[in-house]
């Protein structure tokens, strides 16, 4: 590393290596890759205009060279994958295509993300073990921000949207898993794995996406009268619609996947990797006549319970420790291969679905009156064909749901569930007439 | 536009609520000022379309089909003592198993890595063959070690070629 200081003293990252070692979480998506599927995820921003391409694609030139870790390739070494830099310039592309086209990591010299634009959407898909969708907002953001920048608009820099003529800071590409990481922290409990996992009919390569649009405030409103949090809400009326749109009664526990952002709980400036997959579950044991509000009761403060930093310091030590093992060290990626394409197996049979919300999206003056909303998608498992995320933007929340087949069921039981709660909502999908 | 049926207002250029069917009412939105992002309409095509790459069989597949080959035909040697199947053939598919990787590599030098770590196992997978040689005292003791060797060696070649195996090296054994 350098020893250059870049903005407010921070050091600045070495630019000069062709590759870098990945992060703690990353190792589990590289190896559970196949050669059609990696896990991916796509964040979208709507702008209150038609994009530019031309202009467009000066932006992602332009950001592509403050971000040098994000424009890499996954590589498979001999005892580890790691990432190689990639000098070439990523193309914008039209988003024409179903979303979440597998990003090809074999044979592929572009980077493992793609930028996408339709019209008034800026689409970012990325291969997960590059980053988060926390880290991978911050790249969004500050292409949206040159973007705006470069027609003109005056665009104030904050640690969302970066300035593209700064250096990369080191704090930026730092593996915060295993700088927080505590040899001595007490193991958690491992999830149950025998968990209700829905039906599973996919249809090949066909991806409906259905989002529901609505007031941040009204959903905040509603939460607290049921004397929870907005992602409790969500959680809460995911695990409901589970129960109510069954084909017969749920024995299993149905388990609800939540990523916990860990950057603000450790101070964290990472663009790579740091969240915590943290569960809830709640058991039908065959019941259907099952209320909203007894769900309620039984979820509340879970949640909170398992994002105190103790616990979120014990399960996060326990994952670097596994992958620190001297043992495990030495074993050639080619073998470790076959074993973390099972771990990630069996860590997704443990649970129904996930639900990720991103949060609010803050943008400085100058952008933030161009971005109409953002979308937040989660794709899909090999072994999971339906997921939920939400953003929030400007006080307008956007629910999306993924899905690989074109049954709706669970997304109609839960869209009329908020409107008749008391939430207007919008309804918008890529599949319409 | 709004679904009666759904209570949720819609984008004005739908004429179903993508969640029940239903027809849309042209009715004024309760959440008003909302811009539309639309979706382009996709093709029947993309539903068929394959998206992974052909050109990667070989490297997947040679290591994966030769050991289990090389084992059956331990298995024969065991059973009719019929030494060619192990002294011939065994050096012979793992030799032209490794000259194809050599030659792979060589044409795509980006997965020089990638392919050290299949010769890797290549040379394990004969070390296996000439204990096995050993104590069984066949012939292939010869053409296990001068494979093994070439392995190893090929190996050390590309440690000199690059930093990447030394770094990977050092971050393993932290030395």
């Amino acid at each position: 590393m350098t020893d250059k200081m870049g903005i407010n003293g921070k050091k600045t990252a070495d630019t000069s290596k062709a590759w870098f070692e990945i992060d703690n979480a990353a190792n589990l998506y590289a190896g559970a890759r196949s050669r059609d599927w990696c896990r991916t995820y796509r964040t979208a921003l709507v702008f209150d205009e038609e994009i530019d391409p031309a202009v467009m694609q000066q932006a992602l030139e332009d950001t592509a060279k403050r971000f040098p870790y994000f424009c890499a390739k996954l590589r498979d070494g001999l005892f580890w994958s790691y990432f190689e830099r990639v000098d070439s310039v990523p193309r914008l592309v039209p988003d024409t295509d179903f979303p979440y086209r597998p990003i090809l990591i074999e044979g592929n010299d572009q980077p493992n993300f793609r930028i996408l634009y339709y019209k008034n959407r800026l689409v970012i898909e990325a291969f997960h073990s590059l980053s988060d969708g926390g880290g991978s907002n911050v790249f969004l953001s500050t292409l949206a921000g040159r973007y705006f920048e470069l027609k003109g608009e005056v665009i104030p820099k904050t640690d969302r949207v970066l300035d593209v003529n700064s250096a990369p800071l080191e704090c930026e590409t730092v593996d915060d898993y295993k700088a927080n990481a505590d040899k001595n922290a007490k193991a958690q409990n491992v999830p149950k794995t025998d968990i209700y996992l829905g039906e599973n009919n996919a249809e090949k390569n066909f991806v409906q996406l259905i989002h529901g649009i609505m007031r941040a405030d009204d959903i905040k409103a509603v939460a607290k009268k049921h004397s929870l949090t907005v992602t409790e809400y969500f959680t809460v009326l995911i695990i409901y619609t589970f129960i109510k749109c069954a084909d017969a009664p749920i024995e299993k526990p149905i388990s609800v996947s939540v990523p916990i952002d860990l950057r603000k709980r450790f101070s964290s400036s990472s663009l790579r990797n740091f969240v915590y997959m943290t569960d809830v579950t709640f058991e039908p044991k065959g019941k259907t006549d099952i209320e909203f509000s007894q769900i309620c009761e039984s979820i509340k403060g879970k949640l909170g319970a398992k994002a105190t930093r103790e616990y979120l310091v014990s399960s996060i030590s326990a994952n670097v420790a596994a992958q620190e093992t001297p043992v495990i060290r030495v074993v050639p990626y080619a073998f470790k291969k076959v074993f973390l394409k099972n771990s990630y197996k069996k860590s997704q049979q443990a649970y129904t679905t996930f639900f990720s919300n991103l949060g609010l999206f803050e943008f400085p003056q100058g952008l933030s009156r161009h971005i109409v909303r953002a979308e937040s998608c989660l794709a899909f498992t090999p072994h999971m064909h339906f997921g939920c995320a939400c953003a929030t933007v400007n006080g307008i929340l956007t629910f999306t749901f993924s899905s690989s087949n074109r049954d709706t069921e669970r997304q109609k039981f839960f869209f009329r569930f908020l409107a008749n709660d008391g939430v207007p909502v919008r309804i918008e999908s890529n599949i319409y007439e | 536009m709004r679904c009666k049926e759904c209570n949720v207002d819609l984008a004005k250029e739908y004429t179903k609520c993508p969640l029940c069917g239903a027809a849309a009412v042209d009715e004024p939105p309760v959440i008003e000022d909302i811009e539309t992002a639309p979706y382009p309409r996709y093709s029947d095509e993309l539903l068929t379309r394959d998206h992974s790459i052909k050109s990667d069989f070989p490297f997947k597949y040679i290591l994966r089909a030769v050991m289990p080959v090389c084992a059956v035909l331990w298995i024969i040697y065991f059973i009719t003592k019929n030494e060619n199947a192990v002294c011939l053939t065994v050096p012979v598919l793992t030799g032209l198993t490794a000259a194809v990787y050599f030659f792979l590599s060589l044409k795509e030098k980006g997965r020089l890595l990638h392919y050290s770590v299949s010769l890797t196992a290549c040379a394990a997978f004969q070390l296996v063959m000439l204990i096995l040689s050993a104590v069984t005292g066949t012939g292939t003791v010869y053409a296990a070690v001068s494979f093994a060797f070439a392995a190893v060696l090929f190996i050390l070649l590309f440690a000199l070629r690059t930093k990447r195996m030394s770094a990977q090296l050092h971050a393993t054994f932290k030395f």
